[in-house]
């Protein structure tokens, strides 16, 4: 039995991919298991052992053809034939798409197997969105607003493949080796250098018994050496592997050196910024921590520049917080006041029980209450009577149970989910996972410093456009916060939707103006 | 008229006239470093090469690690003569093009089978100093930016032209995929889907 998987993303994705292969290694444990990436990646063949064989989509050579006058008009197209050619010469029995766009939907036609999964087309139309959940990730994996589910669950489930068990940290050979991976090709989800030199100068006293490493590759090197300067330690992917498989643990932004430490089970804390966004592509890795950036804009779009003046999200993770939460990966020890550092990854598995993100996410937010002494009973008012959620009718009832224990009847769970299972693309389905949405960025918009000052405007009817000057263009979310409250109905999965589209037209208008 | 002339490293340097087909004082590091830039951009599974010069960029392409099969184009007999001596090479076809002009070029059946089967052109400007219009020609020909070639390829890969303005031949000269698109019909639903694929890679 020959499988080919389409990994046509970046490196951090195709690393992720992994974890497929390994669900697909244990289903079909004699299979032969081929990769098909981007050639690009080459470095990847060595750090991809469940792939019995990686084969190189030549997009590189293609590119470098399609607008150079010097190279036959069809060059690509010929290139590109030949390929499928080869790819066809073998006789594929099944084939996944783990890519999920359109050139690999193509792809998937061209290439001949007895059977596909994953997105494909068909005659040339899309097609193979054939279960609730390649439809839920079709429709909403690529939008900005929280989605609840990790990236690899939601792909395993759109796939229907059983990803292996959630892995643990591992803490056995483990050297006295603290790494730090601070480059990312995409500046919105970096954080200030010049910072993280105090931060490990810092750390470095606290810590004497500890090395503090610098990762980087030849082509940042000469910037982290004047940051860092001896701190640096540079090499390629499969030496940052063999780095990152000893070390005691890994700071990192979200970068695809994060997703590799996760098949090291390293401790491992993320500094999530910009468009990056935890609970998409946290480490998918027990006992992960992620520091988030918090900004009202986070997180951005993918393809978008940082649209605020200064790095919102950077500044507010301090040196000081940051530092505590990596003496405390060391240490493996929870800090309570350290509510910016949250559990990861924070995937909705369906299964459920107390590791499940729904029950995550609801001790997430009871926690912001305890800590920032707010009474979220008096100042909400009785709309909060009702809240739907999504559970399986075991973990409700716990649920439940301790909340009514501990808030005296201020949340009363909804069984809305009684005739749903779980997610199965219904529209009630879709409300629950709106709600959600809501209930979890509820308190950093209800905590933001300029919250009061808006509400007392919204309170007294200053229109639209007032309000949206008063905010300095900071509104996404808090007016979209705003309508949904005013409509005082929580279960109205549509009535989320056009608040929000409400919300995102004022914040552009306020942006064009 | 053809010559050679020794630079000062003692190196048989191939001349026109006055005029060098190569670099005069360092034709090999020409050809090796001609060599490096198309293994950095290239890999096809073959590629024809307009110009012999003096064999050097050749022979450097193969030192380079270059093994696929190479087809030469050169008009001068006594330069490819020259170059069949330097460049040891199996993989090697030299191909001498005796035709008055390209146009000719077309009545010869390997010629356009070749055309049939194109994969990569490979210019060597320098070489092409005694028959610059001529090779300047082939070029477009080899790289279907011209009509004639152009028509003959999409013709034997059984495709149509849906829009013949393409065939304009300032617009075919600069033509890139972009182009293509919509201009020519392909012949079946892959060929189509191989087009619509390149296309969402360069969107």
């Amino acid at each position: 039995m020959k499988i080919l998987c389409l990994s046509l993303l970046r490196l951090g994705d195709i690393v992720q991919h992994r974890w497929l292969l390994k669900g697909l290694r244990q289903r079909y444990p004699s299979a032969e298991l081929h990769l098909l990436v981007h050639d690009e990646f080459n470095e990847v063949a060595g750090l991809v052992p469940e792939a019995t064989k990686v084969h190189f989509f030549p997009k590189t050579e293609m590119q470098a053809h399609l607008n150079d006058p010097r190279s036959p008009l069809l060059f690509s197209h010929q290139r590109l034939t030949d390929f499928v050619g080869q790819l066809n010469a073998e006789s594929w029995t099944l084939v996944y798409n783990f890519t999920h766009n359109r050139q690999s939907a193509f792809l998937m036609e061209l290439i001949k197997a007895d059977r596909k999964r994953g997105l494909r087309t068909h005659a040339g139309k899309m097609a193979g969105l054939d279960n609730p959940w390649i439809r839920f990730f079709n429709r909403h994996f690529s939008s900005r607003y929280p989605i609840h589910f990790h990236y690899l669950e939601l792909l395993a489930k759109s796939l229907e493949i059983s990803l292996p068990n959630l892995p643990n940290l591992s803490f056995s050979n483990r050297r006295p080796v603290v790494l730090f991976q601070l480059d990312s090709a995409d500046s919105k989800k970096t954080i200030e250098k010049q910072r993280m030199v105090s931060v490990l100068d810092d750390l470095a006293e606290k810590l004497p018994k500890y090395e503090l490493r610098v990762l980087s590759d030849e082509r940042n090197a000469e910037e982290n050496q004047r940051y860092f300067s001896s701190r640096v330690w540079v090499g390629g992917l499969r030496e940052t592997s063999q780095q990152v498989q000893v070390a005691r643990a890994l700071v990192t932004l979200d970068t695809s050196i994060k997703h590799l430490a996760c098949h090291h089970g390293t401790p491992l804390l993320e500094i999530s910024l910009g468009s990056s966004d935890p609970d998409r592509t946290a480490a998918w890795l027990s006992g992960a921590k992620v520091i988030s950036g918090v900004a009202p804009c986070r997180p951005c779009g993918h393809r978008e520049v940082c649209s605020q003046p200064q790095h919102l999200c950077s500044q507010s993770i301090s040196a000081e917080i940051l530092a505590r939460a990596i003496e405390n990966i060391l240490d493996h020890r929870e800090d309570a006041q350290l509510h910016q550092v949250l559990e990861g990854p924070l995937g909705l598995q369906i299964e459920g029980g107390i590791q499940s993100k729904a029950y995550v996410m609801f001790k997430k937010w009871l926690y912001h209450c305890r800590i920032e002494g707010q009474d979220l009973v008096s100042s909400l008012g009785p709309q909060f009577k009702k809240i739907c959620y999504s559970f399986s009718e075991s973990d409700l009832v716990r649920l439940a149970s301790e909340m009514e224990a501990e808030y005296h009847g201020f949340l009363h769970v909804h069984l809305l989910a009684q005739n749903v299972s779980l997610f199965d693309g219904s529209p009630a389905a879709y409300q629950i996972v709106d709600a959600a949405a809501f209930l979890k960025h509820l308190p950093n918009m209800l905590f933001a410093p300029w919250w009061q000052e808006l509400n007392e405007k919204i309170e007294k009817g200053h229109d639209w456009a007032e309000i949206e000057s008063l905010s300095d263009g900071l509104l996404r979310g808090h007016l979209a916060v705003r309508a949904f409250l005013s409509k005082m109905d929580v279960t109205g999965g549509n009535d989320v939707r056009s608040a929000r589209e409400k919300a995102d037209w004022h914040f552009e208008a306020a942006r064009k103006a | 008229m053809f010559n050679y002339k020794l630079n000062g490293n003692g190196t048989k340097v191939p001349h026109f006239y006055s005029g060098p087909l190569v670099d005069f004082f360092e034709p090999e590091l020409e050809g090796a470093e001609w060599a490096k830039d198309v293994l950095r951009r290239f890999s096809p599974q073959s590629a024809c090469i307009l110009g012999v010069g003096g064999g050097y960029h050749i022979e450097a392409l193969v030192k380079a690690g270059w093994s696929k099969p190479l087809r030469v184009f050169e008009t001068s007999q006594a330069l490819v003569h020259e170059c069949a001596e330097r460049c040891n090479y199996e993989n090697l076809e030299i191909v001498l093009l005796d035709a008055g002009t390209t146009e000719d070029l077309f009545r010869i059946p390997k010629f356009v089978e070749m055309l049939q089967s194109l994969r990569l052109c490979l210019p060597f400007r320098r070489a092409w100093t005694h028959q610059l219009a001529f090779f300047s020609e082939l070029f477009l020909h080899l790289t279907l930016r011209s009509e004639e070639s152009l028509k003959v390829h999409i013709l034997h890969e059984g495709h149509s032209l849906s829009d013949s303005q393409i065939l304009n031949p300032e617009r075919l000269a600069r033509a890139t995929i972009h182009d293509v698109d919509g201009a020519i019909e392909f012949n079946s639903t892959s060929s189509n889907l191989v087009h619509r694929c390149i296309m969402e890679m360069i969107k």
